[in-house]
């Protein structure tokens, strides 16, 4: 036993030897966590709170990026997951006393079923993607106008936080906020873990980047594509309404217009496109960064109601650049950067490996293997249907 | 050769997606001459045809067309100064009445007269004027190609270009397609016939190119080339074996 | 209570005639272009912003402010696909999809920084009246106003499309691109026509639409979801699919307004349009997809 972790361990070492880009990654990765774990330590709980909001921006693009980035499906009705997940905690827990963490599962099973029904729905009558985007953002808005009305979720007022309770068993902490900093990074760090051995280790993971590039390829290499397009939904619809929850907690308060909105839909999309969708690293960059731009923002004196929206300016800028120049987004950019850096000096990783180790930065699955196998296929197939060229 | 050549295409490669389906193709194509490029499936002959109008990514060491440069313009501006391609799948205006089709043939005319292209196309195809106020897309597989084939003469083009005129079509059909085909050539319009079936072709060409996996592997006068091993032997689908009849 | 329900039918007509031409402008841009333009709405708030900047005192002014609008949008629509959209067409994936998407959140957030204010308006530009009253009915003068004017551009673009060389060729790439490409079309030229019609178009009807409702950033999306119901619904038949489509909408919308309150009836017309996208996207999904 031990020696097959050892053996495993210096496999480990050897590939990160062999491969320096993933190596600076591995100690970015590192670095990152570290700090990210010691910023507490030295900022002030405004500072703290700052961070953990920056956590949960990062959280939610990762959640999105799930089925978004990594599956292909433009979503715009994972706000609707969010507004779920945080009026979950706002009803159940602060107007009926039940305890967050079950109101928050309540919330993620809801936000579940709507993931998937919105999919198989989607898929079993034909819609395309562009049509996706948009029945999903009519969907969202519906729910906001929805939640605009409805009493059980304080209609236009919002709900309030009423309860006293402190504590883990309550995800309730008042004066101090760095164990919702902690709690919010223990969900990022056990989320992203998940995913890259989920995208890994499973069927259904590593069918989602053909599903992605190809579906009907996909579907012609034995992929149960409907099937893996509804989980994908469903698994990111509910892990975004654990966002919701948390934010919420910590805000001591919800209304649809704070939690159900079409902007926050756009902005998950956005944020992670900025970072590098299909990637691990991608979303989080690209919340963290919305984080940060807001802070600068603040410390230009920009008055607080336009700071939202200046980053949301600046954010939309930046896609409409990126997506103009056909580049994929900062994570991507920074490994194709260091790949050219590296690869005069021989240590540029061999084209077929491409593996994404948990808290690596992956490679975007456009550059895998896996594009250049369906790409081949359809061409394949274009061919063996007779058309004469 | 004495006759001037309206199309003149040196070392022409077309890409499609990732692979190169036409690897070097030299092709000439004279004044009134009726031209056929023929090849089995997947020989490259669309790709090829794609590449000169500019559809598909190509590179050549010369394109030349009525004595221009076609390299670098976008498609419809070739298709202005002349190439008309009628491509396999027709592409006609589904919604649109057979008259329209044929009056959006005339978009590149430099001369506005499209009346007088109208009746002539008309008298070519006297259904088509039947059914001028028909939708194009009730039409049956042989008027489809009808119109097409008017809608193409519309602009009275310097070299037309028919991708497989006869493909799909039943037999009677066939027949008037081709012998229409030939009075177009005989009126004196420049042809080139895209086409798999040799026999189809040489009734109509004097000159043929046979294409294979992207290259040239025989041209000549269709005379010589129908004698020839290569034809005989029936080539379709098996890699030619030896002789490659120069001209 | 007959007369209010005639009143509120004939309101929710007259809107639906603004959503028509609305509608109409991302018609075209989507038949011809196949482009899904999520910055629609926005646009129309170009209209609005851009009349609430002129600030017509004058019927004079006003009209003037409106050819000025137009003129404006289709410059912007220009530069729009010419520089954002145009490239990307060629290459595969969505970037339009989300180029758009990414322009609509500019401008949004850009009105909502240089605007503070919300629902501003102006007062009514026209010289006949403030209202019009009959039969128990009583409908303001920029409603009436807004919704004729909307039907006449809605024919005169209508004769344009289905009477003109331009339009013939514009129903040409919408019949079949590659087709249009064989017979000599510049498709490049016709698409940044549309484009500008189309969002001339929208702008337009912004400009109808400031002395009715007041304007705010928050309108881009829920406009532009009304008007792809319009063309949704509308199908990808003729022109006069939309004018219905957009009738339709107004009154289902203020008929709606009635018995629910405000938010309630958006969301039914969203959760309805999400239900049309679920059972008839043929016509328009294949046309997509074929793109």
């Amino acid at each position: 036993m031990t020696s097959s972790v050892i053996s495993a361990a210096r496999r480990a070492v050897r590939n990160l030897r062999a491969d320096p880009v993933r190596l600076v990654n591995t100690v970015v990765v590192v670095v990152a966590l570290v700090a990210a774990v010691a910023l507490p330590l030295f900022s002030d709980p405004a500072r703290v709170g700052v961070a953990f909001v920056a956590l949960v921006y990062a959280y939610r693009n990762f959640t999105w990026n799930i089925a978004g980035g990594y599956c292909g499906q433009l979503s715009l009705a994972h706000a609707s997951a969010f507004g779920i997940g945080a009026f979950s905690v706002a009803v159940l827990t602060w107007v009926h006393g039940v305890n967050p963490w079950l109101s928050m599962l309540v919330g993620v099973l809801l936000s579940v079923i709507l993931g998937a029904a919105v999919s198989l729905l989607m898929s079993r009558l034909g819609v395309n993607a562009f049509f996706f985007a948009l029945g999903t953002l009519a969907l969202t808005a519906a729910l906001h106008g929805v939640a605009a009305s409805w009493n059980v979720v304080g209609a236009t007022n919002g709900l309030q936080s009423t309860s006293d309770d402190e504590g883990l068993l309550h995800l309730q902490w008042f004066v101090d906020p760095t164990p919702f900093y902690y709690l919010a990074l223990a969900f990022l760090v056990a989320v992203t873990v998940g995913t890259a051995l989920m995208l890994k280790y499973t069927r259904f993971g590593r069918s989602l980047v053909f599903i992605r590039e190809d579906s009907t390829v996909a579907a012609s290499m034995g992929i149960p594509v409907v099937r893996h397009q509804a989980i994908a939904m469903a698994l990111s619809m509910g892990l975004t309404a654990v966002g919701g929850a948390l934010l919420a907690q910590f805000v001591q308060f919800a209304s649809y217009e704070s939690v159900l909105t079409v902007e926050i839909g756009v902005s998950m999309l956005l944020g992670t496109i900025v970072g590098g969708a299909g990637t691990l690293a991608g979303p989080i960059v690209g919340g963290i960064g919305i984080a940060i731009v807001e802070e600068l923002l603040r410390g230009m004196e920009i008055s607080s109601s336009n700071v939202g929206a200046y980053t949301q300016i600046i954010y939309g800028i930046i896609v409409i650049v990126l997506m103009r120049l056909g580049a994929d987004g900062i994570v991507p950019m920074w490994n194709s950067g260091l790949r050219r850096l590296f690869a005069g000096r021989g240590g540029a990783a061999p084209a077929g490996r491409h593996r994404q180790d948990a808290g690596q930065s992956g490679e975007r699955g456009h550059e895998g293997p896996a594009r250049g196998v369906a790409a081949q296929a359809t061409e394949e197939a274009a061919l063996s249907r007779g058309r004469t060229h | 050769m004495p006759v001037e050549h309206v199309l003149q295409v040196e070392g022409l490669k077309v890409r499609r997606g990732r692979s190169e389906v036409v690897r070097g193709v030299d092709l000439v194509v004279g004044r009134g001459e009726c031209v056929c490029l023929v090849g089995s499936n997947g020989a490259g002959k669309t790709s090829l045809i794609e590449g000169l109008l500019g559809v598909l990514p190509a590179r050549c060491s010369r394109l030349m067309f009525d004595g221009e440069r076609l390299d670098g313009l976008p498609p419809w501006e070739r298709v202005r100064r002349g190439l008309v391609v009628v491509p396999q799948e027709r592409d006609l205006f589904a919604g649109m009445t057979v008259r329209e089709n044929l009056m959006l043939g005339a978009t590149s005319r430099t001369r506005r007269r499209e009346s007088t292209a109208l009746d002539r196309v008309f008298s070519l195809f006297p259904r088509l004027k039947e059914r001028s106020g028909q939708a194009a897309g009730t039409l049956s597989g042989g008027e489809r190609t009808m119109l097409a084939l008017g809608r193409a003469l519309m602009s009275e083009p310097k070299m037309l270009v028919l991708d497989e005129p006869s493909l799909g079509l039943a037999p009677k059909v066939v027949g008037v397609i081709v012998s229409t085909i030939v009075d177009i050539s005989r009126q004196g319009t420049t042809l080139l016939l895209v086409e798999q079936n040799i026999h189809q072709a040489f009734a109509v060409a004097s000159r043929a190119y046979v294409l294979e996996h992207g290259a040239v592997i025989a041209e000549g006068t269709t005379d010589e080339l129908a004698g020839s091993d290569l034809v005989r032997h029936g080539y379709l689908g098996r890699s030619a074996r030896g002789s490659v009849v120069a001209p | 209570m007959n007369a209010t329900l005639v009143q509120v039918t004939l309101t929710g007509l007259l809107q639906g005639l603004i959503y028509a031409l609305i509608g109409l402008g991302l018609y075209l841009i989507f038949n011809v272009m196949r482009v899904v333009n999520f910055a629609h709405g926005h646009l129309v708030l170009v209209g609005m912003y851009g009349m609430l900047i002129l600030e017509p005192r004058t019927f004079g002014d006003y009209l003037l402010g409106l050819v000025v609008m137009a003129l404006v949008a289709a410059a912007i629509g220009y530069l729009i696909e010419r520089f954002l959209i145009e490239p990307g067409l060629a290459r595969p994936g969505h970037s339009q999809l989300v180029i758009t998407l990414g322009l609509g959140i500019v401008l949004q957030y850009v009105f909502q920084v240089l605007f503070p204010e919300p629902f501003e308006s102006i007062p009514n530009p026209y010289p006949w009246g403030e209202a019009f009253a009959a039969f128990g009915v009583t409908i303001s003068m920029p409603r009436i106003a807004a919704g004729v004017a909307s039907l006449v551009l809605g024919v005169l673009i209508s004769i344009l499309v289905y009477w003109t060389r331009a339009g013939s060729i514009i129903r040409a790439c919408a019949e079949s691109l590659s087709g249009a490409m064989h017979v000599g079309v510049n498709v490049r030229r016709t698409y940044r026509l549309t484009f500008a019609l189309g969002a001339a178009c929208a702008a337009v009807a912004g400009g109808l639409l400031l002395p009715i409702q007041p304007v705010s950033p928050i309108l881009g999306l829920e406009l532009t979801i009304k008007a792809f119901v319009v063309v949704v619904i509308g199908g990808s038949g003729s022109l006069w699919g939309t004018a219905v489509a957009g009738v339709i909408l107004g009154v289902a919308e203020a008929l709606g307004s009635v018995y629910a309150p405000g938010s309630l009836a958006t969301s039914l017309v969203y959760a309805l349009f999400f239900l049309i996208i679920l059972l008839r996207p043929q016509g328009i999904a294949r046309r997509v997809a074929r793109a």
